[in-house]
């Protein structure tokens, strides 16, 4: 079945943040921006490039991930892991998720 | 050399970023960019292609960079849009029409003819138009991408009145008094006279202007009296009585204007002591441009508020 525009658009409202949380959670192991993509599409966050790079960016300058540049092999790569401020940040996001997923299981037992 | 798709890319990206961070995105882009064409490659896809499909799947360079300084893509975001679109209305419906009235004065004043007057007073207002439109635009725009605080939080006290919660009644009344204080203030002119020459007093409006001119003016009074009574019946405004407000303001400023032009508003007596007391003819004709702006300015307004209340109340 094709989705109507429409129902798309809720859904890419849904699960935008996600991406951010996917990015912490998973950059607790360092990772670098092609790397991570795949990473991030292989575990069902399918991104696209020219929004993970600049969200990479963002979160560093926030503070929520460290970067450092690997020039040990022929092609330098930067490496971003999560800081401590970011751990905890992805520990909030978690718990409210969890906190939603809970609330829209009650509303589906009312609606039952 | 010519320079490969991917260096033109990542040049065009780069130099939209301010120069601290040009250095360190080129680096990044440029191992990501390669990551990605070396995974085509391995995929099975000639080089050329692979480049050129990394490349259009990173999209407008523009687009990227934007992303990559957190510039946003909008002229004026949801947080200042309603506060610009607030000020840009009072400032439109203000400062062009002052520009008119105020560029039509002069240019009456130095004698130019009614076409000139016109022309003059438009221009005049359009230019005033697109620089309010564009340096207000401009500030948003600018505190959009500082990221200034602005007091943008909207309060109770800014909610707006009903409109014409009376449907016009006080409106009406206002009208019938102003109407019979004027309509009695002609007839005390007449009879008795406003200006005193001498030792007696004199009617202050030309006394040509009777019967035919006043009749004529009392006969729109009428029919501005009973205009009002209607619409204020009725409770509010239609297309039709709009465009009888329409035809009303209209009329009333062809009278005003006509009966300047050819000189029969004042007394010829009041004119000749004004005269004595060196007030001259051009003191005059400048009183009667400003007098004459003044009724037309006046007229387009209650045409703009008929009108609006015709589409409101529809």
């Amino acid at each position: 079945m094709r989705m109507s525009d429409g129902s798309e658009l809720h859904l890419q409202e849904l699960r935008r943040g996600t991406v951010v949380l996917a990015c912490l959670t998973l950059l607790r192991r360092p990772g670098y921006g092609y790397g991570l993509l795949e990473q991030l599409a292989d575990h069902g966050f399918a991104t696209d490039a020219n929004t993970l790079y600049p969200l990479l960016r963002r979160l560093e300058k926030q503070g929520f991930l460290r970067s450092e540049w690997d020039t040990a092999e022929s092609r330098p790569r930067k490496f971003y892991r999560t800081s401590d401020e970011g751990v905890r940040l992805a520990e909030d996001m978690t718990r409210e998720w969890s906190a939603l997923s809970r609330a829209i299981g009650s509303l589906d037992q009312e609606g039952a | 050399m010519t320079a490969t798709p991917t260096e033109r890319y990542i040049e065009a990206t780069v130099r939209r970023l301010p120069p601290a961070a040009q250095d360190d995105v080129r680096r990044e882009l440029d191992a990501s960019i390669a990551d990605a064409v070396d995974a085509r490659i391995a995929q099975g896809e000639a080089p050329d292609a692979a480049e050129r499909a990394a490349l259009t799947e990173l999209g407008d360079p523009a687009a990227l960079a934007s992303g990559f300084a957190d510039r946003p893509l909008h002229l004026i975001g949801p947080r200042f849009y309603l506060s610009w679109v607030r000020l840009m209305k009072i400032l439109l419906w203000t400062l062009p029409p002052l520009a008119a009235v105020g560029g039509a004065i002069g240019h009456a004043v130095a004698g130019a003819n009614g076409t000139t007057i016109f022309a003059e007073a438009l221009a005049l207002a359009l230019s005033v138009a697109v620089h309010t439109v564009f340096w207000t635009t401009l500030i948003f725009v600018v505190i959009e991408r500082t990221g200034a605080e602005f007091p943008a939080t909207w309060t109770l006290d800014q909610l707006p009145e009903m409109p014409e919660k009376d449907g016009g009644k006080t409106d009406a009344i206002a009208s019938l008094v102003f109407l019979a204080l004027a309509a009695g203030a002609f007839f005390w002119d007449a009879l008795r006279g406003f200006v005193r020459v001498g030792d007696e007093w004199v009617p202050a409006l030309g006394p040509e202007l009777w019967p035919w001119w006043m009749a004529g003016l009392f006969a729109l009074m009428t029919a501005e009296a009973v205009f009002v009574l209607v619409r204020a019946r009725r409770g509010r405004w239609t297309v039709g009585f709009a465009i009888g407000r329409t035809v009303l303001a209209g009329l009333f400023v062809s009278w005003v204007a006509t009966v300047t032009g050819r000189d029969l508003l004042l007394n010829p007596e009041v004119v000749a002591l004004l005269a004595e007391r060196d007030v001259g003819g051009d003191v005059l004709a400048i009183l009667a441009i400003v007098l004459g702006a003044s009724v037309a300015a006046g007229a387009v307004w209650s045409i703009v508020v008929a009108w609006n209340g015709a589409r409101r109340d529809r």
